[in-house]
C-alpha cells in the first residue's frame, strides 16, 4: 500500500466521486481509477460502489478509511531520536479552541517549529468526535464526557456564566451575583446552536427558568456584541467571559455553579511523538495559562 | 522531517535490510535481485537525506540516523496489517453494518425471521433496515448506494437496471373483524366492493398486483392509515376489513378475526432489487438467508 493509493482513497470518499477527487488530486481521472482498483486488490475488497451519480464507501471502505489515515501518519512520522516533528491533527471544541486552545497552541509552536499542527474547529459538538473517531484528527481537546473508547488527558474546568446587556444594573430588579435559574425566567436569550453547554444548561435553567430564545446565531463571535447590544442574555464559558467583562457586559456566576471538565482525548493506542509532545506540555501546571 | 517511506514496501524493504544485516540475505528474503534492492535503499536514502546504513565488510548495518527510522518503519508495518485487518473483519462478517431498505408490508414477513437467523449467523454485524415514504425513495436508496439490498413487493416500478430476484409469493386475504359474519370458504372478489376497508395511506408494497387484481371493483376505504402496524389493531377493534398476506392473516385470526382466502386468489410477489454489481459480504450472505427463510412459501415447491 502507498501513499499515493492511500490519498487518492480518502480524496474518492471526500469529493463522492473519482473525477472530482482526480481534479482536487491534480491527477487523470483514470490513473486514479487504476490506484484505486490496485489498493482495493491489495487489501481484498471493494472499498467504493462506483455509481452512476458518484462514489459511496462500501462497508469494507468505511472499515478502512480511519486505517487508511493512521497509515498515511505512520509514512510520515518523524525518526524516533528526533524532536517532534511531522503533521499533528487537532480537533477542537470552538469554545476551548480560544482558551486554553489560543495559549496552548501557542507555546506548542514556539517549542516544536518542525512540527506542523493542523487544528479543526467543527461547528457543532458532536462533529468533534467524528473527526477522532474516522480518524482525521489524533488528538481532540474537548468537555468531558467522552465515550470510553477515548483516552482522556483532563486539563481544567470552565465555569458557565451569563452576559447581562450593560444597563441591567439601572434596571429597578438588579441580577444578583451568583444568580439562581428562577432570576433569569423570562429573559430573552442569544443562543448558538450545536453548542456543548446546550444539554447541561437546560437541565441547570430546570422548570424554573422559561426563557425564550430571542436570537440564534451561528457565529460565536456574534455573542457578546449581540449582548452588548442589547439583544438578549447569553451563557458563555472561558475566554470570552473576561472580555466580555472588560466591553461593559455584565458578567453573573450561575447558582448552583455550572461547570464542566476539559481534556486533550484521544483514541486508545500508540500516540505519535507530536502528540505526546503536547499532551506533555497541557498537563504542566503552571507553564500554560 | 523524514519522509523516507512513501509505501509499506519500502517499509518492509528498509527492515529487510536491518533484520538481516546484509543486502544479500535480505534480497533472499524479499526474493528480488540484490542489484534491485540495493537500487531501492539508495532511494530511501535520496528521500530522507541521509545515510541510513553504513557498508562494511561484515554486512550492512544501520546508521544512528537509519536506526531512528526503524520504529518508523515497524509502526507502518503494523498499521498496514492493522487496516487490512479491519477490512478483513468486515468481509468476514465479524464485524460492520446491514443497510437494508424495505417495504413495510414484508418486514413482518420474510424480513423479520431473516433478520433473526442472520443475527444468530452474524451477530457481530449489526442490522439496519431503512424506511421509504414511497416506491420511488426506496429505488433511490440502492440506486444512490444508501443501501445495497431491497426487500420489495413485486413488480416495483422504476426498477429499470437494477437486478430483480423473486422469492416468493404472498396470497392475499380478506381479514374481517371478529364476530363478523361471512360464510366459510373462500370470499369472493366481487364481494369486496360492499366491504369497508383497512387501507394504507400510500397503498405502497403490492400496489400493481393488487390494483391489477381488483382495477374497477370500487373499493371503499372505510379507514386509512399510514402504518402497517396499525392494520392489525384496527381490524380487530372492528374498524374494517384488510387485504392482508398470510403472516397479518394469521396473526388476526390469532386474535379472533375472521379470515377468508379470496376467489380467485390474489397473489402478490416478493423478493429482493440490487445494483447489478456484485453484493458486498454481508448483502451477500442476508440474500442467501433470504432465500432459505423464503423458499418453503414458494408454491412450486409447496405444491
Amino acid at each position: 500500500v502507498t501513499r499515493t493509493q492511500l490519498r487518492g482513497f480518502l480524496a474518492v470518499l471526500e469529493h463522492g466521486s473519482l473525477g472530482r477527487a482526480a481534479t482536487a488530486l491534480g491527477v487523470a481521472t483514470p490513473s486514479l481509477a487504476q490506484s484505486l482498483r490496485t489498493l482495493e486488490r491489495e487489501v481484498g475488497a471493494p472499498l467504493v460502489h462506483r455509481l452512476p451519480g458518484g462514489t459511496v464507501a462500501t462497508p469494507a471502505g468505511t472499515a478502512f478509511a480511519p486505517h487508511a489515515r493512521t497509515v498515511l501518519r505512520a509514512l510520515s512520522a518523524p525518526p524516533a531520536s528526533a524532536e517532534p516533528a511531522g503533521v499533528l491533527d487537532l480537533v477542537a471544541d470552538p469554545v476551548l479552541a480560544v482558551d486554553p486552545g489560543g495559549p496552548l497552541l501557542a507555546e506548542f509552536r514556539r517549542r516544536f517549529p518542525d512540527v506542523r499542527l493542523q487544528v479543526q474547529v467543527p461547528e457543532a459538538a458532536g462533529e468533534v468526535l467524528e473527526h477522532l473517531r474516522d480518524g482525521r484528527a489524533e488528538l481532540g481537546l474537548v468537555y468531558l464526557p467522552v465515550p470510553g473508547s477515548l483516552h482522556r488527558t483532563p486539563l481544567g474546568t470552565h465555569d458557565l456564566v451569563a452576559l447581562l446587556p450593560p444597563e441591567s444594573d439601572d434596571a429597578p430588579d438588579p441580577v444578583p451575583d451568583p444568580v439562581p435559574a428562577a432570576a433569569l425566567a423570562g429573559r430573552d436569550v442569544v443562543d448558538v446552536p450545536g453548542s456543548t453547554w446546550r444539554d447541561a444548561l437546560t437541565a441547570w435553567a430546570g422548570e424554573d427558568a422559561r426563557w425564550r430564545t430571542a436570537v440564534e446565531t451561528a457565529h460565536r463571535e456574534a455573542v457578546v456584541p449581540l449582548v452588548l447590544a442589547g439583544a438578549g442574555t447569553a451563557f458563555v464559558a472561558g475566554a470570552a467571559t473576561d472580555w466580555a467583562a472588560e466591553l461593559g457586559v455584565r458578567v453573573r456566576r450561575l447558582d448552583p455553579p455550572l461547570r464542566q471538565e476539559f481534556a486533550l482525548v484521544h483514541r486508545r493506542g500508540e500516540v505519535s511523538g507530536a502528540a505526546r509532545a503536547l499532551l506533555d506540555l497541557a498537563r504542566r501546571p503552571g507553564d500554560v495559562s | 522531517v523524514s519522509e523516507a517511506f512513501q509505501s509499506e514496501r519500502d517499509a518492509e524493504l528498509f527492515l529487510a535490510v536491518v533484520d538481516t544485516g546484509a543486502i544479500t540475505a535480505a534480497a533472499a528474503v524479499l526474493r528480488i535481485a540484490q542489484p534491485s534492492l540495493s537500487q531501492a535503499v539508495r532511494v530511501l536514502e535520496q528521500r530522507a537525506g541521509r545515510v541510513l546504513f553504513e557498508r562494511t565488510p561484515h554486512g550492512t548495518v544501520p546508521t544512528a540516523e537509519g536506526r531512528a527510522l526503524e520504529p518508523v518503519a515497524r509502526a507502518v508495518l503494523a498499521r498496514g496489517r492493522a487496516a487490512r485487518e479491519a477490512v478483513r473483519e468486515v468481509t468476514a462478517l465479524r464485524a460492520g453494518v446491514l443497510r437494508l431498505v424495505a417495504h413495510a408490508a414484508v418486514t413482518a414477513h420474510p424480513l423479520a425471521p431473516a433478520v433473526g437467523e442472520f443475527r444468530r449467523r452474524r451477530p457481530a454485524v449489526s442490522v439496519c433496515v431503512e424506511d421509504a415514504h414511497d416506491d420511488a425513495d426506496l429505488v433511490r436508496s440502492v440506486v444512490e448506494g444508501r443501501t445495497e439490498l431491497a426487500v420489495v413487493h413485486l413488480p416495483l416500478p422504476g426498477s429499470d437496471g437494477l437486478t430483480v430476484e423473486e422469492l416468493g409469493v404472498d396470497e392475499l386475504s380478506v381479514a374481517f373483524p371478529p364476530g363478523t359474519l361471512v360464510a366459510p370458504g373462500a370470499f369472493p372478489r366481487a364481494g369486496l366492493s360492499d366491504v369497508p376497508l383497512v387501507a394504507l395511506r400510500h397503498g405502497e408494497s403490492g400496489r400493481p398486483a393488487v390494483r391489477e387484481a381488483l382495477d374497477g371493483m370500487g373499493l371503499r376505504a372505510g379507514v386509512v392509515t399510514a402504518r402497517w402496524g396499525s392494520v392489525i389493531p384496527l381490524v380487530v377493534a372492528g374498524a374494517g376489513a384488510a387485504l392482508v398476506g398470510p403472516w397479518y392473516a394469521e396473526r388476526i385470526a390469532d386474535l379472533g378475526g375472521v379470515v377468508r382466502p379470496l376467489d380467485p386468489p390474489v397473489r402478490v410477489p416478493f423478493g429482493v432489487l440490487h445494483r447489478r454489481e456484485p453484493l458486498t459480504a454481508a448483502p451477500a450472505e442476508f440474500l442467501r438467508v433470504l432465500r432459505a427463510v423464503s423458499a418453503p412459501q414458494r408454491p412450486d415447491q409447496t405444491g
